[in-house]
């Protein structure tokens, strides 16, 4: 799970909850409460309906004890739980509706700038502060279609993170042609949190009072009046041409901008289509997983486990593989040819007509996922929200080093994360590996260091900070928090 | 599971695991690895055991034995390599209480090398494991039970009172404490020969690549395998942390 990341979710500021709706600045429903729940459910709750009005946890509740095997899988169970929760609700419609009742394309309320704001909307072109009440800036190249549109619309302005996986990997093809769309996120806290320390700008990392900061964002807490902390999420969007399709996926009207190119005499295209969601993932600190805790959801349909394929047990059509193709016409998990860029003149679609990615789960997901993702879909009504799977939940399972403080004096603010723990600063996640099919396609499987492991991952990300001349080397500490979004500031870099 | 079941109490961040039984140093640590795989003096023969039976990875009682003797031979706290062990639940008093093999748990943590140590021990010497959890259930409250352990191990081959078994029993304890410590497999022939051709190379084999992350010999030096770090960014510009927070 490199990148911005995987995960997720949000809502609230330093106070508690709060999140209004609404997809578009212009929206003119009336605000809704994403409430952050400091007393949630305790996962041995029946799953019934009741659970999908519970609200975001503020952090996780689990314990080792329980009905659901040793203590490893009673905290899996745990987590999982908590992810379900999240997911729901993330994803539960902005205007307060029951999501077992919502439209395939019924705005959620991570998808309202009130809840949430997409990372470019932080990390503006000059390194500028912002606040969170800003709205939006359009790219001009789509201003028009948004004017028209009434601001109506989701807008996606794609970089290279928007289609190249973690490490430049390459892109992911979907059945169509089209190429998979990446989107990253953060809410309140996080926006706060780097508003404060001039994180959104190369410039202000690298300035000497940052010098000595240790980033550490907030972190949740199960205890009123419900701060849920840095929450982060990494979606991604599957184009939808065909309006059958539609009726299978939560999707959202968007206007895509496709990357920029230097040398490109003309304007990128920001074209209108309909997005469909195949993955989501959240990340959640909370105070005790200072490591964040790393949900990952995708569609149903995306692919295949590998063990399906061996066993001839597909249940396609699938968005990411294709049912009986000879493995030498379609070898499983390989890149695309390149270049891999969107091209002005394709839009979209892959620049080879014929290509189309072949993906396959290596790791399967665990009978006890299953089961929990059955009974969870089964409360969902008929709603498109049923189609969607968790993959797992990854959690620093070394608890006594996940809560673990910084002591040094003088004592540093608050959550006062000890980021300097060895021999291992990610405290042992649970499951060792996790992977979604469709944000960490081609690093999927179970080789140290190779294969994708969100804190692994994540705990290797830093800013821009740098060291001054007069600081020891010792006493800098370039890190970011588990995020990579700190990459991504703009501005005058120092000279 | 669609009934509701049962509340049960959540935990504290720092509930799961148990205090390191004692503090270790890196000279105890080295010096019972050296001891466990130097060996030379007699031990008491061990009792024939009661029943022929092989032993179960799957078994918890035989994993919570292993990982007992895989302490006493490396001189790391059993919780240190299996996160999560505990000998009984709940949290036992000090000083320690018996250990009730039925109610020990093995540890919980998700890498779980030691399933992959018992199951390679396992099949490649099935007698000398089986002879070796003997030993540990032997000793298993015993007033000083590593220490047992070990003088039950440390004996001249040339000794009259031993056995055939007893002897390959000591080489292959040295293969374990080896394999906990490179992540490598030494065979205990290789190790034998040792005794007399002090020439001879022995050959070895990772066990696999997550034993190489998790051999404990640049662990106890403060250190990490080369290629594999999970340390911060950034950590070889500061000294390492204590000794303890690696052991």
């Amino acid at each position: 799970m490199r990148t911005e990341g995987s995960l997720a979710v949000g809502v609230i500021g330093i106070l508690a909850m709060v999140g209004l709706l609404g997809w578009t600045a212009s929206a003119q429903a009336p605000p809704v409460t994403l409430v952050c729940d400091h007393d949630p459910p305790a996962d041995t709750t029946q799953i019934d309906a009741a659970l999908l009005i519970k609200g975001l946890p503020c952090a996780e509740k689990v314990s080792p004890d329980g009905p659901f095997g040793d203590a490893l899988a009673n905290l899996q169970h745990g987590f999982d739980f908590y992810s379900w929760l999240t997911f729901l609700a993330l994803n539960a419609p902005a205007d307060g509706s029951p999501i077992d009742k919502a439209k395939p394309n019924t705005p959620t309320k991570w998808e309202q700038p009130s809840n949430f704001k997409q990372l470019l909307d932080v990390m503006l072109l000059d390194g500028r502060s912002s606040k969170w009440e800003d709205k939006k800036i359009i790219p001009p190249e789509c201003l028009a279609q948004y004017n028209k549109l009434n601001g109506k619309v989701m807008v996606i302005e794609m970089i290279e993170e928007s289609f190249n996986e973690p490490f430049k990997t390459g892109p992911l093809i979907d059945q169509q042609g089209n190429y998979a769309i990446f989107d990253i996120l953060m809410n309140k806290s996080m926006f706060d949190y780097i508003q404060d320390h001039n994180l959104q700008s190369r410039a202000g990392q690298q300035s000497k009072e940052n010098a000595s900061l240790k980033v550490d964002f907030p972190a949740g807490a199960n205890r009123a009046p419900g701060d849920p902390g840095a929450v982060m999420i990494k979606v991604s969007w599957k184009v939808l041409d065909s309006p059958a399709e539609r009726q299978n996926f939560h999707t959202v009207d968007a206007l895509v901008l496709t990357p920029r190119h230097p040398n490109e005499t003309t304007k990128p295209p920001c074209l209108r289509k309909t997005l469909g969601l195949v993955g989501f993932h959240v990340g959640h600190k909370t105070e005790g997983r200072r490591q964040w805790i790393w949900t990952s959801f995708e569609h149903v349909k995306n692919v295949p486990e590998q063990q399906e394929v061996d066993n001839k047990q597909e249940q396609g059509p699938y968005n990411f593989y294709k049912v009986g193709c000879d493995p030498t016409q379609c070898p499983v998990n390989q890149t695309p040819p390149t270049p891999w860029e969107p091209t002005y003149k394709n839009g979209l679609k892959f620049h080879d007509s014929k290509f189309r990615s072949q993906i396959t789960r290596v790791v399967a997901l665990t009978d006890e996922t299953k089961e929990m993702n059955r009974q969870f879909q089964a409360i969902l009504g008929n709603s498109v929200w049923k189609n969607y799977v968790l993959l797992s939940t990854q959690w620093p399972s070394d608890f006594r080093c996940a809560g673990k403080k910084d002591e040094s004096r003088p004592p540093p603010p608050a959550p006062a994360t000890d980021f300097k723990k060895e021999p291992d600063m990610n405290c042992a996640p649970a499951p060792t590996f996790l992977a979604n099919s469709t944000l960490e396609t081609y690093s999927q499987g179970t080789d140290p260091l190779a294969s994708s492991s969100c804190m692994a991952c994540h705990g290797n990300a830093v800013s821009q900070q740098v060291r001054p001349p007069d600081m020891k080397p010792e006493d800098f500490f370039n890190q970011s928090d588990f995020t990579f979004m700190l990459e991504k500031a703009q501005g005058e870099r120092r000279r | 599971m669609s009934g509701a079941l049962p509340q049960r109490p959540s935990i504290a961040p720092n509930a799961l695991e148990d205090e390191p039984a004692g503090a270790v140093t890196r000279r105890t640590v080295l010096t019972v690895a050296a001891a466990a795989t130097a060996a030379a003096t007699v031990g008491a023969a061990l009792d024939t055991p009661a029943r022929a039976h092989s032993v179960d990875v799957n078994s918890q009682e035989h994993m919570v034995l292993f990982v007992l003797l895989s302490s006493a031979l490396t001189g790391i706290p059993r919780d240190k390599l299996a996160p999560g062990f505990k000998p009984e639940t709940p949290k036992p008093p000090t000083p320690e209480p018996p250990i009730d093999l039925s109610k020990a748990i093995p540890g919980s943590d998700p890498v779980n090398v030691k399933r992959e140590y018992l199951t390679w021990t396992n099949e490649k010497h099935p007698s000398g494991l089986e002879y070796l959890l003997r030993l540990v259930r032997k000793n298993l409250n015993a007033p000083n039970r590593d220490q047992a352990m070990i003088d039950a191990l440390q004996f001249d081959d040339d000794d009259k009172s031993k056995t055939p078994s007893d002897i390959d029993a000591k080489y292959l304890a040295r293969s374990i404490a080896l394999m906990w410590y490179l992540g490598a497999w030494y065979e205990p022939a290789e190790l034998k020969a040792l005794r007399t051709d002090l020439t001879r190379v022995p050959t070895s084999r990772v066990v696999s690549p997550k034993a190489y992350t998790q051999a404990w010999a640049l662990r106890v030096a403060q250190a990490h395998p080369m290629g594999f770090s999970e340390m911060q960014f950034g950590y070889w510009t500061r000294p390492p942390n204590e000794l303890r927070d690696f052991i």
